[in-house]
């Protein structure tokens, strides 16, 4: 472990230095992990949820969860992976209680997006539009299917990362990757179809 | 559109597109994407929905974030605050010592479950037999039906009431008993006293408008505390509050209490005149409240304890008086039912000859208890430990007034200096007003001479003689 000196540019601090003064009670430490990180987290939850003031919100939890956990941080996986498992766990409960609240809202909000969806894939879209159908097709996936998309192709983890984040077996992350493209393909194939043609 | 190519095929096109395949893998797949069209479809297509997925829009930078972070990190630790009243450190300390506080308790509860156990089985039998032996059957009303702000009035002052004055029967509580106080239901009526009226009680210390009100309310109050402390049962039972003793005493006290100091000498004088069994000492000048003085009227906050008298038995028990249901029953028609009750009650206790003398179980300040029935006179006698001849409410006595002619004896008076000066008194040395005051309230009495008075009934009490 590199012992932190007092010359240390904290801006330029690796992540272990900064957690090892935040752990011997540097306050400043801390803003510094979260200036460095607070947009990829935002962005990682925008991707799940698409939700730009919900996921404001969520992510300061995220972060006031990190500064809690952080004193017993043992440097047994990398901040960046620890980071992204709270930030994925959170998402997880979060979703968990919405389903839980349209299971007893009587709702179901996937069969609205997919009915949704369909309709507008009736007609071509525009540019500017695929991006939200993109979105859409997103949120059309189950919620474990839709992370490993998010972690694989927006935030490029490799497999062993994104085994290290969830928790799970490397072969599962390939599996249920596989399982999330086909699907997602099938959901989205007219937009796919005709940037290809 | 759904697709043809078989799960497996697709995660190896999934792998290829993540580079995951060694070189082997790698080259075999490319060979059938060559020469397969529906492999090669399929992959491109995987090509372009990675490419869609990672062309998605992205948020704008938050330069507020870290802000909005602090505020929250800010606004956790003042959840976070200690709210228990020591150290958060503490805490398993305390909790320790709360387990065993718990759990000594227990085995002292443990270990003297025996004689808990008979405590509460007294308890409840004394209140069960009450009952199962028809001491108080069906339901309960009130022995008096014409109570009114005279009578109370008359009541706190004298502690008379007539029961039925037709055939002169009269309730005297008499507290001059040397170890206790008698209460007595006699069918003659008590020596002639003189009367003292509410609209004589109030011309001569002329209250304000609100003084008024409150002496008012104080005396309402009185004379509901008066009708629920003595019942009579459907099986003529008398039920008689222990403490209607104390109360004529926290009636007048209470009277006095709303006074101002003028008014209190002039009611004080008022007493002496009509020839009132008590003398008021004041020692302090504080106005109170109605809701205050009504609040003293409640001897014990467990309840009323009631002696239960029936021909031929009688019990000491606590029962809960619902008198507002009592009320009800009386403004449905019960006069007539508690008229009769009580000509059949007090007929069947008075002139039965009877006799009971014991131990009163389970009270810890009513240790014996007698009836006697004979002659036209029920008593009721209750012994208790600490006898005192006096009520203190608000820094207010109420004691006997002593007829002068039983003031001969010897006494020890106490100077100012200290110690005391023992000698004879007798009634011809004193001119003025003689104040009987209760033993407690002579320690730090502003008075003239203090003495201690061993009368004739041997009964120590002690005098504040002022001349």
């Amino acid at each position: 472990m590199t012992t932190p000196s007092k010359d240390v540019s904290f801006a330029q601090a690796s992540d272990d230095v900064l957690i090892t003064l935040f752990q011997n009670g540097d306050q400043r430490a801390f803003r510094v992990l979260v200036e460095r990180y607070q947009e990829r987290i935002r962005n990682l939850l925008f991707s799940i949820f698409h939700e730009p003031d919900f996921v404001d919100d969520l992510s300061q939890e995220v972060f006031v969860k990190v500064y809690e956990a952080l004193p017993g941080f043992r440097f047994e996986s990398s901040l960046y992976t620890w980071l992204y498992r709270i930030a994925v766990n959170k998402s997880r409960d979060e979703l968990r209680r919405r389903k839980l609240r349209r299971f007893f809202s009587f709702q179901s909000l996937d069969d609205g997006t997919l009915a949704e969806l369909e309709t507008r894939m009736a007609h071509p879209p525009k540019d500017h539009e695929s991006a939200d159908l993109v979105a859409y097709g997103l949120r059309a996936l189950p919620d474990h299917q839709r992370i490993v998309v998010i972690l694989k192709d927006i935030e490029g983890f490799s497999y062993e990362e994104i085994a290290d984040i969830l928790q799970i077996e490397v072969g599962t992350v390939k599996s249920r990757l596989s399982r999330a493209r086909t699907t997602l393909k099938n959901i989205l194939g007219p937009i796919i179809k005709e940037r290809i043609a | 559109m759904k697709s043809v190519i078989p799960p497996q095929d697709h995660q190896l096109l999934s792998r290829l597109l993540d580079g995951d395949l060694s070189d082997r893998e790698r080259d075999v797949v490319e060979l059938r994407i060559a020469k397969e069209p529906d492999l090669r479809t399929a992959y491109e297509e995987l090509v372009r929905l990675r490419s869609l997925v990672r062309d998605l829009p992205h948020l704008p930078p938050d330069p507020f974030f870290w802000t909005r972070v602090k505020a929250a990190l800010d606004s956790t630790r003042d959840e976070e605050k200690n709210l228990l009243p020591f150290p958060r450190s503490y805490l398993p300390a305390v909790v320790a010592a709360a387990f065993i506080v718990i759990v000594g308790a227990g085995l002292i509860l443990v270990q003297n479950r025996l004689s808990i156990l008979t405590f509460w089985e007294r308890q409840s039998t004394a209140l069960r037999e009450a009952y199962q032996q028809g001491v108080v059957q069906g339901s309960l009303l009130p022995f008096f039906s014409n109570l009114d702000a005279d009578r109370t009035l008359q009541f706190a002052l004298y502690g008379t009431l007539p029961l039925d004055e037709e055939k002169g029967t009269t309730l005297k509580v008499d507290e001059r008993s040397s170890t206790g106080y008698r209460i007595e239901v006699q069918k003659e009526l008590p020596r002639k006293i003189k009367k003292l009226t509410v609209t004589e009680f109030m011309t001569e210390v002329q209250p304000t408008v609100s003084q008024r009100a409150t002496l008012d309310s104080v005396l309402k109050a009185a004379r509901e505390e008066l009708e629920a402390s003595v019942l009579v049962g459907a099986d003529d039972a008398m039920a008689i509050n222990v403490d209607l003793h104390r109360l004529n005493k926290a009636v007048v006290s209470g009277l006095v209490a709303c006074l101002q100091p003028q008014q209190r000498v002039k009611f004080n004088r008022l007493l002496e005149e009509r020839e009132a069994p008590y003398t008021v000492v004041s020692r302090s000048k504080e106005v109170r409240q109605a809701d205050e003085v009504i609040k003293s009227f409640h001897a014990s906050p467990k309840g009323p304890e009631f002696v239960v008298v029936t021909a031929d038995s009688m019990r000491l028990s606590r029962f809960h008086v619902n008198m507002e249901a009592m009320r009800q029953s009386m403004s449905e028609g019960m006069i007539e039912e508690m008229a009769l009750r009580r000509e059949r009650a007090i007929r069947r206790l008075v002139s039965t000859t009877a006799e009971f003398d014991g131990p009163v179980i389970a009270h810890p300040d009513i240790p014996r208890m007698s009836v006697t029935s004979r002659k036209d006179r029920l008593t009721i006698e209750l012994t208790q430990d600490s006898a005192t001849d006096g009520a203190f409410f608000f820094n207010i006595s109420v004691a006997p007034r002593i007829p002068v002619e039983e003031l001969d004896g010897a006494f020890e008076q106490r100077s100012r200096e200290g110690g005391s000066i023992p000698g004879t008194v007798r009634s011809g040395d004193f001119r003025g007003r003689v104040y009987v005051a209760p033993s407690p309230t002579v320690k730090g009495m502003r008075s003239d001479t203090a003495a201690k008075l061993d009368r004739k009934s041997r009964k120590p009490f002690k005098l504040d003689l002022r001349q």
